[in-house]
């Protein structure tokens, strides 16, 4: 029993860590395209959400964070939206984001 | 098909293996990735063309925060006991943050130095 039990561990700290790669790779991803002429709300968010991926990484190993069954399905669904939203971010940053352009 | 026996025992090496170094790499681990967290904000405001040029701006400036948090880390490490009662490991994460943060900018202060130095070094070369 306790075999099993660290082996799901194990296996919940990696599928959360390939989850925050994942998240922060979407993340980099975008911030390539941004710039200064980008509103900073929006660039702030993206920061902060890398911030997380980055955190959410080194969580395990730092804290002892064990993840959850509801933090995997939280993160990998804000994974989900990251790659599915990545259409309108396929040749430059959506025009909306834009300075100067109404919010 | 694999014995579950053969399997099992593999995960638990794996989390003996993460349970033994992980905390041993995680304050360290903690630092870096506060350091690249901190330099996302710099490539957030950089005209970068491509993901190798964003990739390369990242690891530069993670790289120049780690190295001043290094000598920041060695220069108030008593002060930092002494004073607040936390040691250099706990305070370097918010610290590697701000540096890595602040980007380029350390390229003025750094320039700066390096005129002040040289007008030292030619004040101290001229005298008799």
């Amino acid at each position: 029993m306790t075999a099993e039990m660290s082996a799901s561990m194990s296996l919940a700290v990696v599928a959360h860590e390939l989850l925050c790669m994942a998240l922060f790779y979407t993340v980099f991803a975008r911030l390539v395209k941004v710039n200064c002429d980008v509103k900073l709300d929006v660039r702030f968010v993206f920061f902060l959400l890398g911030g997380a991926a980055l955190f959410g990484m080194v969580a395990p190993f730092a804290y002892g964070f064990a993840p959850t069954s509801f933090s995997l399905v939280l993160l990998t669904a804000v994974v989900l939206v990251q790659f599915v939203t990545g259409r309108h971010w396929m040749r430059h940053v959506p025009e909306c984001f834009m300075n100067g352009t109404a919010k | 098909m694999a014995e579950p026996t053969s399997t099992a025992s593999a995960f638990g090496l794996t989390a003996v293996a993460v349970a033994l170094l992980g905390p041993l790499a995680g304050p360290y681990a903690l630092i870096a990735f506060a350091a690249l967290s901190g330099a996302m904000w710099p490539l957030s405001a950089a005209a970068t063309t491509s993901k190798a040029a964003g990739a390369w701006l990242l690891l530069r400036c993670t790289l120049t925060a780690l190295v001043l948090t290094a000598f920041i880390a060695g220069g108030f490490e008593r002060q930092l006991q002494e004073w607040f009662g936390i040691t250099a490991l706990e305070a370097l994460a918010p610290v590697a943050f701000f540096v890595g943060a602040l980007g380029n900018g350390w390229r003025p202060v750094f320039d700066a130095l390096g005129v002040a130095i040289a007008a030292i070094a030619g004040r101290v070369g001229s005298k008799p």
